[in-house]
């Protein structure tokens, strides 16, 4: 099917590969159904999470081991439930980034991560409990930020679905 | 809002299956224990509300952000 998005234009995506997350994200609970989308630089460890409903609604996201190798997302058993897992290794989880606007800071949300169970194609946004993971966890930090100013955004040609 | 006035060691109960009491009081903080059901998640409320802040900064990420971005990344693999 093709869907409609405002940062990457049409992009033909597998339905079959839409995760629905009953309970959306915090902050944008109206929308439930989303597809991660490659970005176009494929040595890049950042992905797009594109929500089905709002075209204009997008976040980045990536792998958290990458960055924090000994990451371990507790996740209350509960929360497991809510996307039909048992077994929390089973669970693909993936964070949040945030890119500060003059680009001198990246962040992932170790505290949000995203849970997805693969096989029912369902996620969530888990919480943990402890506040020993950060929400602006720095993984890129320069000192000297310099404002070029950034052309405004252009949607991007290719931006292919990604098999999970 | 239900305001309740609750002494040191007393409970509040919720519907048949949740309980809160008041387990101490040290000047300006509250130690409170709550006792619920598994499938009831209790968050404080500021950590939802550090994560829904985070995610609307993290939506309005544009792919010139994202490109931007990348450049450090290469830098920092090599």
């Amino acid at each position: 099917m093709e869907i409609e998005t405002t940062r990457f234009g049409h992009v033909e995506i597998d339905e079959h590969l839409i995760l629905t997350l009953p309970e959306g994200i915090l902050g944008f609970e109206d929308c439930k159904r989303y597809i991660i989308l490659d970005h176009v630089d494929k040595e890049s460890p950042f992905k797009w999470f594109q929500s089905i409903e709002d075209p204009s609604l997008a976040f980045v996201i990536t792998d958290p081991l990458i960055f924090v190798p000994d990451y371990k997302a507790k996740i209350h058993k509960e929360e497991l439930k809510g996307i039909e897992l048992s077994d929390a290794t089973k669970a693909l989880i993936v964070v949040i980034v945030n890119i500060k606007r003059d680009h001198s800071e990246i962040t992932i949300n170790l505290q949000g991560p995203l849970v997805i169970n693969p096989e029912k194609k369902l996620a969530k946004q888990a919480i943990m409990r402890t506040d020993e993971s950060a929400v602006r966890h720095v993984i890129f930090s320069q000192q000297t930020s310099h404002n070029q100013g950034v052309p405004p955004s252009a949607p991007e040609k290719v931006a292919k679905p990604q098999s999970l | 809002m239900l305001i309740l006035t609750r002494k040191l060691g007393e409970s509040i109960t919720i519907g048949d299956d949740i309980k809160v009491t008041v387990l101490g009081v040290f000047g300006r903080q509250v130690r409170i224990g709550i006792e619920a059901p598994a499938q009831v998640v209790v968050h404080r409320e500021e950590i939802y509300h550090k994560i829904q802040e985070e995610n609307r900064m993290a939506a309005l990420i544009s792919p010139v952000h994202l490109k931007k971005v990348g450049t450090f990344w290469k830098k920092i693999q090599k």
